[in-house]
């Protein structure tokens, strides 16, 4: 029976779930949520979070851990090396070890999101300090406030460079960045006319980008009234993006996207299912982390509605599997891998980002899927826990074949896997407790239809 | 749904999720690779457009050669083909030397082209003229989609399914295939289709793949056949490369391997509806003879050898290459015996669908605009001819406006 | 099929091995084998059991004076005291091994050590068949018994090790005149007296046998070929180790030819600059041969084939000149030189004979570069007037940089490097190639001026009564002071000339250098040779150092290391950098082609100094 959303109650929805009889806390659960809120999460951080309560695990997710700062320091540390090549290419890996090793994954993952979002590529940029400054803006307020985000993107100098918005004239305004903000960053088509684009484009002129840096040109910027969305008056550039804000499709536009990329991948949430986020947002003055919380937190997120109803996008597959394990590996071999999947970090095909979803998947990518965990599997670089998959196994007590298989389903599948495809792995386990035997056994769950949801 | 389908095979249940085409939210139908194009027999489907894009602008003038003309060896002292050398298609116009695969093409009736095609205001940039022949729109206009690309989004519904086009090589996506609502995938090489590791993986991961799922939901279900269709078509690609005849005939160069691979990728009757590769290189500012003889030769070679792959695969009938430049070359040639970028140039387009021969007047080397050649044809009219009449589609909203088709298809 | 790290296991547990062969053979002077166990009438050597179809052999004479050398060599010492070196034995892999070895010595009875020297002791041989496609190992036991107690063992413990696992006997036993010889999966195996042998082939196998136990010497052995008699003359005796390869034979067996016709350079024009010559010599030598010394200073390779001038067509004349005359210059060293090499090469003739030397799709190529080349040398032919204004030779430096008055320092410091050659007509070419530097650079600002890259700044400065182009990067305007600079910043492309001697650098201060040292006589190049390379192993060094903390960097992304697994990766490749000093190649021509190599090791009488 196809899914719809119209039978699913709004309230019930977002009131927080509570662990029941039907819908317990357990490994599964908490796998479920470290995956959506992160990249997966490894043995020990799954069995601590199924001993905690939701609450508190979520409280984990948004807290800033106390002991982040020897990664901060070592991530700047990477970034300074790999900027000095003078190579945007060389940033891609650098995100890739962010993203394994963060102690801030929910941060990571939300700043995947607004990389997909303000969608800018370095292929036309061509420039790393300006894509890596775009990053950090991106993740200093991934969980934060979106109208600060939205302004600071407004003046975002690859941003500018992408939409070919680096000038903007009085006498000829530049209507890119002006279209963009409302049609892909705030509201959405439909909830705005050209009438408004052009207007909004007054408003843009004389921000321009010199020496890579963003300058307000006063003799270039348009003083003159301007009608916007209904309302007249002399608005600047930031008064523009604040009355976008104010516009009530702009908190549905927000919520929509992130139950898309945090909740289901299809059919779009429809406007009454939303309006209880949307609500939160406005409230919230447009900040993100309310709304967050409380998808993470909600009856609907930890229901048979959410799990395993996103395809896992290239990132999440290849970042997930080693973080599931604990594991390490060679970061550009990431980095190339989920390019050739279709997910260049830092390189999005289009300003409108990646579709997601479906468009995941074709004959080309899924046999790329496999291939790319293969490579990377053979590469004697990957390891799990510092060391071999045996050893991991061995330390959780989980080598015994069919509890490996089990141990493995339970740290990477959304769903419980079928019994046929459990007898098969087992056997296949039952090879013996080798290193390569073990990452067959790896190998074989990762190509399976059900490892390709999350 | 997934209670009953389980009780029928893999293939039955393959073929009936084919057969409904309900599933089309969201990225589209599951991937019809086996579909062995099953309604081929409405006109337009199953044809393949092949695009092969010469990039740097390449030396028209120097390629379709008006040998006779007295203005052509002014204009060229030094880079002027002798008439001797020059491959005659009639008495005015004639080929490179370079270019014996494409002349036996057009012997073979199998060979068009329009000899003087471009656009109003030609742009000199590289850049900005291929994303002008991509997105057949200007700099002004915000360019989110290619023509291709926008012919994908329009046919989607009528269920191209996975893999609507492949763009194959290692360069940057042409602006042409991007689209809405799909996303085609660029392949290096051929090997991306295949699971590596040998026939023990490939038996396992089909098994694992196609064991029976008690509950599969919409998503599960889209991965697993989509996963089932990707097995196949590898396994149908191995037995390509491994029995199919005249991919030996190829000269070794990389736009030869390309056009191997396209034409293995056709015999294995994928769905695609278009493949794009690219030739770089035309670019020739200075000691221009050598280098041009040595592009031309890789283009028409592995052309040649293209169409003989594809008759003896016997798939040829499906197919209709295009070959285009961003721009030509100007007509008088630079110190460095070289040529600076131009304006108007020829488009080629081959296979047993053209009407053979010459689409047009050669350019009038008397009625030079700034030193070019002006455009006779529009480029968006070669575009409105394939849409129209090869691929059965209307074209003006894809090309944002009505042209005149070319009469270079043979009417059926 | 091993995964890598079986792979890897594999190798670490040959490696300990491997030591212990070492250490073992170092005893084995002490008891020399005496031969009183041989059967037959005459004293026999590795060469007089195989057959003279053998295609590739080598042999290590007297393997216990190498590893007495080995094992009392500084550099053991030196790596000994290495924590890197001390970690690697931590390993429990390595302890695995360990394990297996002591269950060795049970078995055998005695120390390892002892074992091995006893059973190799008499030295070993290493040879290919082309007959009969076999690879076979052929040593001699100094003491005999110990051999066979090694051979019982061996075969004991793995039928042990299968039994236990469930699996069926891997050996097979079969006699040969009265000579046991076993097989496991591929490989074969006997013992004849002091000799053993291990093969792959049986035929190979029986043929030795034969050879152990007949009265008479065959007139067919390997011992009694001319070419290897000539062969094994060229190599020399002095050498701990040698080789000989019968090309003539390897050219005439089917598959050989497609072999060394498979060795071609067609489609890669570098390998061609490089290895072009050699590879002509090869397709027509009779044979080529080999050997090897260690000393406590140095490794000496050394590979030889006759030669003759008459074989190289007109074609690949630029390698090694009219009548193989042709000779580098001597080698330039600067301060903190990483590298120099010099040669002879005629590029300019190599460029215009590339319609002979490469496949239609290498000249495709090369067409297209010539074009581009063209448009960057302002409609200047490449080939023509731009090499062609050069003599036949080819000499490059590369050095390190020094960073220390720089305004701008950048972040990857790199060598600079520059090429120098020598211009056929002085007058007329400088000032062209002036001018067609000066384009070069405007052109290249152009583009980076495009993709909005730093430009670059035209300079001329004078040095003396020599001039000197510059072009340098310009560092940018809003810079903070102190802020590490783009790799850009190791480079100031400068054009200089020195008397007859053009010289192209990467940076300003080594084209000066250059200019310099070439105003000064060279001393004369010491034997006329082909190619020679030196390379300064503590300069290199030195500049991985500099660059630490970004190789550090590159190894936790792209090893997926933490920062103290990749801190310490450094410091083991940097204390087994310690361990050298520099190493030299030189081709030479004559009546022979002669490849030296000599690795010259760091020992503590020469620590690293700054000359």
């Amino acid at each position: 029976m196809a899914f719809d959303w119209q039978t699913i109650d709004p309230e019930w929805s977002w009131s927080e779930y509570a662990p029941r009889g039907e819908a317990p806390w357990n490994a599964e659960r908490a796998s479920h949520l470290l995956r959506r809120a992160g990249f997966a999460a490894g043995p020990d951080t799954v069995r601590r979070a199924a001993e905690l309560s939701p609450k508190e695990v979520i409280d984990g997710l948004f807290a800033d851990p106390p002991d982040d700062e020897p990664f901060e320091r070592e991530s700047r540390d990477l970034s300074g090396a790999v900027l000095a090549t003078g190579d945007a290419k060389n940033l891609a890996p650098w995100w890739f070890h962010r993203m394994l090793h963060s102690p801030q994954p929910l941060r990571e993952k939300a700043t995947l999101f607004w990389h997909g979002h303000f969608a800018t590529s370095a292929d036309k940029v061509n420039d790393g300090q300006l894509m890596f400054e775009q990053n950090a803006l991106l993740r200093e307020h991934a969980l934060g406030d979106f109208t600060a985000m939205v302004q600071g993107i407004s003046r975002d100098p690859a941003m500018l460079i992408y939409l070919d918005s680096a000038t903007n004239r009085k006498s000829h305004p530049n209507e890119n960045y002006a279209r963009e903000v409302m049609e892909l960053f705030c509201l959405g088509e439909g909830n705005y006319t050209e009438q408004d684009v052009r207007q909004v484009a007054r408003c843009f002129t004389g921000w321009e980008v010199r020496r890579k840096k963003f300058r307000f040109n006063a003799y270039q910027f348009d003083s003159g009234e301007k009608t916007i969305l209904g309302e007249t008056a002399a608005f600047t550039g930031e008064d523009a993006v604040r009355r976008i804000l104010e516009e009530p499709a702009s908190p549905r536009f927000i919520a929509r996207k992130l139950v898309r990329f945090f909740v289901r991948d299809e059919p779009d949430a429809p406007d009454t299912l939303l309006e209880p986020l949307a609500e939160q947002l406005r409230n919230d003055n447009m900040r993100v982390g309310g709304a967050l919380r409380r998808i993470f937190a909600s009856r609907l997120f930890f229901s048979a509605h959410a799990a395993a109803q996103k395809v896992r996008s290239p990132v999440e597959l290849l970042v997930g599997l080693l973080r599931a394990l604990d594991g390490s590996a060679n970061v550009r071999v990431l980095a190339d891998a989920s390019d050739q999947l279709g997910q260049a970090v830092f390189r999005p095909p289009s300003v409108k980002g990646w579709d997601g979803g479906r468009a995941w998947i074709n004959s080309a990518t899924l046999l790329g899927r496999a291939n790319s965990v293969r490579r990377l599997l053979n590469d004697e670089n990957t390891r799990f826990g510092r060391g071999g998959l045996v050893e991991l196994a061995r330390r959780f007590d989980q080598s015994e074949p069919s509890r490996f298989v089990r141990w493995l389903a339970t740290l990477l599948l959304a769903v419980p896997l079928p019994s046929d495809v459990e007898r098969q792995l087992v056997r296949l386990a039952e090879r013996g407790e080798q290193e390569t035997n073990f990452r067959e056994v790896l190998y074989s769950m990762a190509t399976l239809p059900e490892f390709q949801l999350a | 749904m997934s209670g009953r389908c389980r009780m029928t095979t893999r293939r039955e249940f393959l073929q009936s999720a084919l057969a409904s085409s309900a599933v089309v939210s969201m990225g589209g139908a599951a991937p019809s690779l086996f579909g062995k194009l099953a309604s081929a027999e409405t006109r337009g489907d199953g044809r393949v457009l092949v695009v092969v894009q010469l990039t740097g602008g390449n030396d028209g003038l120097n390629t379709l050669i008006p040998f006779r003309d007295p203005e052509y060896r002014k204009a060229r002292p030094k880079l002027a083909i002798p008439s001797d050398r020059v491959l005659k298609i009639d008495e005015a116009l004639g080929f490179h030397p370079s270019l014996g695969g494409v002349a036996g093409l057009l012997e073979e009736g199998r060979f068009a082209v329009v000899p003087a095609v471009g656009y109003d205001g030609p742009n000199r940039s590289h850049f900005e003229s291929m994303d002008i022949w991509h997105t057949c729109m200007r700099k002004t206009a915000p360019r989110r989609d290619g023509w291709i690309g926008r012919y994908l989004d329009s046919a989607k519904a009528s269920g191209s399914g996975d893999l609507p086009a492949i763009h194959l090589g290692p360069e940057q996506q042409p602006l042409a295939l991007a689209a809405q609502t799909l996303r085609v995938p660029s392949i290096a090489s051929i090997d991306r289709f295949r699971l590596q590791d040998g026939d023990d993986t490939y038996d396992r991961v089909k098994q694992l793949v196609e064991s029976p799922r008690e509950s599969a939901t919409g998503l599960l279900d889209f991965v697993q056949s989509s996963a089932t269709s990707a097995l196949n078509a590898s396994r149908k690609l191995e037995e390509i490369a491994r029995n199919a005849p005249g991919a030996a005939g190829y000269p070794s160069t990389g736009l030869a391997e390309k056009l191997a691979t396209v034409a293995k990728l056709i015999g294995a009757e994928l769905p695609t509806r278009v493949y794009y590769v690219m030739l770089d290189g035309f670019d020739t500012h200075s000691q221009q003879a050598a280098a041009h003889a040595g592009l031309l030769d890789q283009w028409s070679g592995a052309i040649g050898a293209f169409f003989r792959h594809l008759s003896d695969l016997g798939h040829a009938d499906r197919v209709l290459l295009l070959s285009f430049s961003e721009f030509g070359r100007r007509v008088f040639e630079n110190a460095s015996e070289g040529t600076d970028h131009g304006a108007a140039a020829p488009v080629w387009l081959a296979g047993p669908a053209v009407s053979a021969g010459v689409h047009g007047e050669p350019p009038d080397l008397t009625k030079l605009v700034e030193g070019d050649i002006p455009h006779s044809v529009d480029f968006r009219q070669v575009y409105a001819t394939i849409l129209e009449r090869w691929l059965n589609t209307p074209s003006q909203e894809l090309l944002g406006g009505t042209f005149e088709p070319i009469d270079f298809l043979r009417r059926a | 099929m091993m995964t890598r790290h079986e792979r890897r296991a594999a190798i670490r547990t040959l490696f300990v091995m491997g030591i212990g062969a070492i250490v073992a053979a170092a005893h084995a002077d002490r008891c020399r084998a005496s031969g009183a166990d041989d059967p037959g009438s005459f004293a026999r050597s590795a060469p007089d059991l195989l057959p003279d179809t053998v295609v590739l052999y080598a042999e290590i004479p007297s393997p216990a004076a190498l590893v007495a050398r080995a094992l009392n060599h500084p550099l053991r010492a030196r790596l000994e005291a290495s924590p890197d070196y001390q970690t690697a034995l931590a390993n429990p892999r390595l302890t695995a091994a360990r394990a297996a070895l002591t269950l060795f010595e049970i078995q055998v009875g005695g120390d390892w050590r002892e074992i091995l020297n006893a059973a190799v002791g008499g030295g070993i041989a290493v040879a290919v068949d082309g007959k009969t496609r076999g690879v076979v190992l052929v040593g001699r036991a100094s003491d005999p018994a110990v051999l066979k107690k090694v051979r019982n063992a061996v075969i004991r413990m793995a039928r042990q090790d299968a039994k236990q696992k469930g699996r069926p006997d891997p050996f097979q036993s079969t006699d040969y005149r009265g000579i046991e010889a076993h097989q496991a999966g591929n490989a074969r195996f006997a013992v004849a007296g002091s000799w053993f042998a291990v093969t792959n082939q049986s035929e190979l196998g029986k043929e030795i046998i034969d050879r152990v136990l007949d009265e008479e010497r065959h007139s067919s052995s390997l011992a009694m070929s001319t070419r290897f008699q000539e062969g094994r003359a060229l190599a020399g005796a002095e050498g701990d180790a040698w080789a000989f390869a019968d090309i003539e034979a390897i050219r005439s067996a089917g598959e050989g030819t497609k072999r060394l016709e498979a060795l071609n350079t067609q489609a890669n024009p570098a390998a061609e600059l490089i290895l072009g010559g050699v590879l002509a010599t090869l397709r027509k030598t009779p044979f080529a041969s080999g050997s090897f010394a260690l000393t406590d200073e140095r490794a000496q390779l050394r590979l030889l084939a006759p030669h003759d001038a008459s074989w190289i067509g007109e074609d690949r004349e630029f390698f090694f000149g009219p009548g193989s005359g042709g000779a580098a210059p001597a080698l330039i060293a600067v301060p903190n030189t990483i590298a120099s090499l010099s040669a002879y090469r005629d590029i300019s003739g190599m460029w215009l004979r590339a319609g002979d030397l490469f496949d239609q799709r290498t000249n495709d190529k090369l067409a297209e570069a010539d074009s581009n080349l063209a448009t960057l040398f302002s409609g200047r032919d490449f080939g023509e007037d731009i090499l062609g204004a050069l003599r036949p030779e080819l000499q490059i430096v590369v050095a390190r940089q020094d960073f220390t008055d720089r305004e701008v320092t950048p972040a990857i410091r790199l060598p600079a490097f520059a090429l120098v050659g020598e211009l056929k007509e002085p007058e007329t070419m400088q000032r062209e190639l002036r001018r067609i530097f000066q384009s070069l650079i405007g052109f290249l600002n152009v583009l980076s001026a495009m993709n909005g890259q730093p430009q670059m700044d035209l300079g001329e400065e004078t040095d003396g009564d020599r001039r000197i182009v510059t072009a340098s990067f310009l560092p940018e305007v809003d810079r903070k002071k102190g802020e590490e600079g783009k790799i850009q910043f190791n480079f100031a492309p400068s054009l200089a000339f020195s008397g007859n001697r053009v010289i192209l650098a990467s940076t300003t201060p080594l084209a000066k250098q250059l200019a310099e040292t070439l105003s000064r006589p060279l001393p004369p190049a010491s034997d006329p040779s082909n190619t020679v390379i030196r390379a300064d192993l503590r300069e290199l060094r030195a500049i991985l150092d500099e660059n630490r903390r970004q190789l550090i960097a590159q190894n936790m992304l792209e090893k997926g290391q933490t920062r103290e697994e990749a801190e310490k990766e450094m410091a083991g490749l940097f204390a087994l950098l310690d361990a050298f000093q520099s190493v030299d190649v030189r081709l030479a021509v004559g009546p022979q082609l002669t490849l030296d190599m000599n690795v010259t090791y760091q020992t503590d009488a020469a620590k690293p100094s700054n000359e």
